[in-house]
């Protein structure tokens, strides 16, 4: 009878072991904002080796081309790269609009302990919502976790629209790009954009943005300000539509 | 059969409720017996100089929502974050099959103080799928709320107490013009509730702040707020204790 119920635990526990490999969950992400789009969403499962971004630590290029410019692929090329065993990544889906929910996305985590997510708020020069490499439960259940606004700390917050031509960056360079001043603002995220701001965090001088890099690290972001003139003022943001207050996002993460 | 006939008899104890515009907080706990659970929730203002609208407790079955975020609020929801009437809201939830106990508080909260004690009975049937809904204006905005939304507090034994709290939505019902005539309280006695939807969007999500009217440079000049009103998340803390 005992070599049995052991024959029976060694089964069992193969069951389990095999069943541990092949972890699926179903993410989705509800844009709590009034004002801003998120851009498509690079979703990593990760070990404790990776680390897509740290409040305090300076941030990668690919973290910065994500939060300046809604850019997944340059992260996750160089997670694939770096970490080819340690993490697997996938970018999902297009825009989600303010006060909306995205679809739900089905992502294999190779059995990684970890989940992170990056996703540009716009418009903005370098905001993005992110999960920190949260510990994946075990145990299968629906879990929702909120998401703060962090500030890349790779961009001046001018609060300057990329469409106003008469400015540029320095040496002439336009607006908008990453590592430039000014926030890109595809369509539709230009519904209550203004123009002709001189600038935020940073002023224009003579038709330039003039901005120095240096303001550091990953940080909560302090929130923007907007004002309430669409042709001029300091900001090109509506301080009545674009301002958020944590948290900005909030994510259903259901283990099955 | 047991359930249907309790779930019959909840019914006609809510309807009582909903009669008597000056509830009582104690008459559930009048027909409850020895089986049945108590439960105490209490409200904490958080903010500085918003007062909170009488408070809207609600216990239900997990399925019930008296909002979500993305949605369009409904009309109960609307009367609550543009008013401070709960009387729809706690209508509607009286009125579901989910439905379990609910009051209001007697009064509003006034900014940085708590709220006097709620009690709720709950027959023990329900204590494995209990939600708790809270939600409550802050009076000095045009359309934002407070509270918390189908929190989960099955299975709670005696003595047990859980605290959260509770972030700050807009319903999307009402522009947040901030104006006096638009701000309803005893710092504007402007218009509550308006059936008209004028807001960016026709649909609830959180709040982004007032911006007041203080700043020159980044501030509304046609706002009637001022500094003192302004708020951060969270805006209220929720206690809910298990005493029976």
């Amino acid at each position: 009878m005992k070599t049995s119920k052991l024959s029976q635990a060694i089964a069992l526990s193969l069951m389990m072991t095999s069943a541990a490999q092949a972890v699926e969950i179903t993410v989705s992400i509800t844009n709590l904002t009034q004002g801003m789009h998120f851009t498509p969403r690079l979703l990593v499962a990760h070990t404790d080796a990776v680390d897509l971004f740290e409040p305090g630590i300076a941030a990668s290029a690919g973290l910065t081309a994500i939060a300046e410019g809604g850019d997944t692929s340059v992260l996750a090329g160089s997670l694939d790269t770096s970490y080819a065993t340690t993490q697997t990544n996938q970018t999902f889906g297009g825009l989600v609009e303010p006060a909306s929910s995205s679809a739900d996305y089905t992502f294999e985590t190779e059995d990684h302990s970890y989940l992170s997510l990056v996703t540009m708020l716009i418009p903005t020069n370098d905001a993005f919502a992110g999960l920190d490499s949260w510990k994946i439960p075990t145990e299968p259940g629906t879990y929702i976790v909120p998401l703060n606004a962090y500030d890349s700390g790779t961009e001046a917050n001018d609060e300057i629209n990329s469409g106003n031509t008469a400015l540029t960056g320095p040496s002439g360079v336009a607006l908008g790009g990453i590592g430039v001043p000014g926030m890109a603002a595809p369509a539709p995220t230009q519904t209550y954009l203004g123009a002709g701001g001189s600038g935020v965090a940073i002023e224009a001088v003579g038709g330039v943005l003039e901005d120095s890099d240096a303001e550091g690290s990953v940080h909560i972001h302090r929130n923007t300000l907007g004002d309430t003139n669409p042709t001029g003022g300091r900001s090109d943001l509506d301080a009545t539509v674009h301002r958020w207050l944590n948290p900005v996002a909030r994510m259903t993460i259901t283990v099955n | 059969m047991k359930n249907t006939y309790k779930l019959g008899a909840l019914a006609l104890v809510s309807s009582f409720l909903a009669a008597c515009n000056d509830s009582d907080n104690n008459s559930t706990a009048e027909i409850s017996t020895a089986a049945d659970a108590l439960f105490n929730v209490q409200i904490t203002n958080l903010t500085h100089a918003q007062p909170l609208s009488p408070v809207a407790v609600m216990m239900h079955k997990s399925g019930f929502f008296s909002f979500k975020d993305g949605e369009t609020a409904s009309l109960a929801l609307e009367a609550l974050a543009e008013g401070g009437n709960n009387a729809d809201i706690l209508s509607e939830v009286q009125a579901s099959i989910q439905h379990v106990a609910s009051a209001s508080t007697d009064g509003p909260v006034a900014p940085q103080s708590a709220s006097t004690v709620t009690e709720l009975t709950v027959p023990a049937d329900y204590l494995s799928d209990l939600r708790l809904s809270v939600i409550s204006m802050l009076v000095h905005t045009n359309d934002g709320f407070t509270g918390a939304n189908a929190l989960n507090i099955s299975d709670m034994a005696i003595g047990d107490s859980l605290t959260v709290t509770g972030l700050t939505w807009d319903s999307g019902t009402e522009a947040n013009s901030e104006t006096a005539s638009t701000l309803p309280g005893p710092d504007f006695s402007g218009q509550g509730f308006n059936v008209l939807r004028d807001d960016l969007i026709d649909r609830v999500r959180l709040h982004q702040g007032a911006v007041t009217n203080e700043d020159t440079d980044f501030g509304l000049a046609t706002s009637s707020l001022k500094e003192q009103h302004r708020f951060l998340n969270p805006t209220s803390r929720i206690v809910v204790t298990r005493t029976q």
